[in-house]
């Protein structure tokens, strides 16, 4: 059966480098590599062009930091929008795993529905949608004589917003869903039945039993949707460009822009380093919390 | 209950909702097939002329064939690279752990927190220096690093699963790391590996990111790409845009729905372990 190499009590040198040197190497090139570099070009003047950087020790964390930069700007949106996500999607994905666990009719294929956007690329949805917010909502906004539809949906600060809220929400309803539904379903019956047999109403059984239960998906999803706002690029880059006058610029598209279309290589890095650590607080936040929760709930 | 009690209500409240949940994608597919000038006059309703030239002209612009073949080849070769890299990491880490199989597997589960965007602009610096940028080997071996760290996690827990009676078993006939692995462990950890691969295989297929910073290259464009440009190119060409966007969804929708039961199983699964 196997005829590759002898029996060896002990792991064999040229074996750990076959089975851990290839994934070393790829890590390192992807991640490793850059992110170390990423700290030192962040106190750097490097603009991407030149191979020479002068370290200029904290100005570029003090550039990002310095009162209405567009680091703070983007900061902002993309916290607003990790919000309303965050609430919109759990809170419309989960009454749609509740919906659809109640052996409906076409249960299946309204699974298959609102899972939909979720295949789609970022990019493609953005540009999607832009055809809806440019052409469509105008229409509706005519047939039904609605002049809140008929506005420039993407040409104002507020509803430009707005749509990227419907879109992203639009868009993650269907993952949060489907881990709802295997939370909902994976409910043992027995338990949910002397609840009942005890006289357990309703909204008592749905606090008491399904949502301690629920816990660790509902950890899931939040993890989930918390990491993809923060993360929000392609759906700005395509729906609004950022605009109007930057008003739509997340984090990851801030400092894009910072490195690739204003050559502020330094800045960028500096943003990006700031982006990680803020990634890395509201994620460590985020599982203390529901650690704790879980373990309130055993 | 249990499906005795029908709720009709909730049914149609649920059948109008998922409508007004797919329009956008039905408006934008109906007026693919429209002529510019009925999509700027009437967006809403259905085509009165049906232009299928549309569809030649925008499987011109993107260059389909040769933007399908770029993304698949890129999707197919990173995919089966991150599963078969992180099983090899998986395995030999948990069965032969050392000092440095130890830092490894640490550096790539505290690596999960960061974010792309963190280190793409380097990223471009390090592709360059080996001469790999604006590359597909270079787009792969990003996703090959990217992509390990999460697939990992997920194989890692289905290792800690298998049976240690069959990898002695097979050792005591003479069996070397090798054999075992390929012949034993890997179909053991197919299931797990299948479903890492549908998660990564979206993620990739769909992604704009990793492109749009290492693949500097009209030859080399991927769909996500191709569909950039062709926006910056033709603003407001909605009869050359929709039929290519929806183009670009066809293959990604067709596997999805050939495939929905596995798929959303296979998600659920690497959402619930990782």
């Amino acid at each position: 059966m196997c005829m590759i190499g002898r029996a060896t009590r002990d792991a064999s040198l040229p074996e750990q480098l076959l089975f851990l040197g290839p994934a070393s190497i790829f890590f390192a090139i992807a991640v490793l590599l850059p992110f170390a570099f990423s700290i030192f070009y962040a106190f750097t003047n490097w603009n991407g062009i030149s191979q020479e950087a002068a370290l200029v020790g904290l100005k570029n964390f003090r550039a990002a930091f310095a009162p209405r930069s567009d680091f703070l700007n983007a900061f902002w949106f993309t916290l607003r929008m990790a919000l309303v996500n965050i609430v919109l999607v759990t809170a419309l994905g989960t009454t749609l795993a509740v919906a659809l666990t109640t052996s409906m009719k076409l249960e299946g294929a309204f699974r298959v529905a609102f899972y939909l956007p979720q295949t789609m690329g970022g990019l493609i949805l953005g540009f999607i949608w832009q055809f809806i917010f440019v052409s469509g909502f105008p229409s509706i906004g005519k047939l039904l004589c609605l002049g809140y539809f008929t506005q420039q949906w993407l040409g104002t600060e507020s509803t430009a917003f707005t749509a990227l809220a419907i879109v992203s929400v639009w868009q993650g309803v269907g993952y949060v869903m489907l881990i709802m539904i295997a939370a909902l379903s994976g409910m043992p019956k027995e338990v949910l039945e002397s609840a009942r047999i005890d006289g357990s109403g309703a909204l008592r059984t749905f606090v008491k039993i399904k949502l301690p239960l629920c816990m660790p998906y509902i950890s899931v999803c939040l993890f989930w949707t918390t990491a993809n706002a923060l993360k929000m690029f392609e759906l700005n880059f395509s729906l609004t460009k950022g605009g109007p006058y930057g008003s739509t610029v997340s984090m990851a598209m801030n400092i894009y822009n910072d490195a690739f279309s204003k050559n502020k290589y330094g800045l960028a890095t500096a943003e990006s380093l700031i982006f990680f650590v803020i990634i890395l607080a509201i994620t460590s936040l985020q599982m203390g919390f529901t650690k704790r929760k879980e373990k309130e709930y055993l | 209950m249990k499906g005795a009690k029908k709720r009709p209500v909730l049914f149609i409240v649920t059948m109008l909702f998922a409508l007004l949940f797919l329009s956008p994608l039905f408006i934008a597919f109906m007026n693919s097939f429209k002529p510019l000038s009925e999509i700027v006059a009437a967006p809403l309703s259905l085509p009165l002329e049906w232009a299928f030239s549309n569809y030649a002209r925008a499987w011109e612009s993107i260059k389909l064939p040769s933007v399908m073949f770029n993304t698949t080849l890129i999707t197919v070769f990173s995919v089966s690279g991150i599963v078969l890299l992180a099983s090899m990491v998986a395995y030999w880490s948990e069965r032969h752990p050392s000092w440095y199989s130890r830092l490894l597997t640490k550096a790539l589960v505290l690596s999960i927190l960061i974010p792309f965007a963190s280190i793409m602009i380097p990223l471009v610096k390090v592709l360059h220096g080996i001469h790999l940028s604006n590359t597909l080997p270079g787009v792969i071996f990003t996703y090959w690093g990217i992509g390990l760290a999460f697939a990992y996690f997920v194989i890692r827990g289905a290792v800690l699963s298998l049976p240690r009676e069959l990898e002695e078993s097979a050792k005591i006939d003479g069996c070397g790391a090798v054999g075992i692995f390929a012949v034993i462990v890997l179909p053991l950890l197919a299931p797990t590996a299948l479903s890492v691969s549908i998660m990564d295989l979206f993620w990739i297929w769909n992604d704009f990111m990793v492109p749009l910073i290492a693949l500097n290259n009209v030859d080399l464009s991927t769909i996500q790409l191709a569909i950039n440009r062709l926006f910056s190119m033709y603003n407001s060409r909605w009869d050359v845009a929709l039929p290519a966007l929806v183009m670009s969804l066809v293959p990604i929708v067709a596997i999805f729905l050939a495939l929905q039961k596995k798929i959303m199983g296979g998600i659920l699964m690497g959402a619930v372990k990782g």
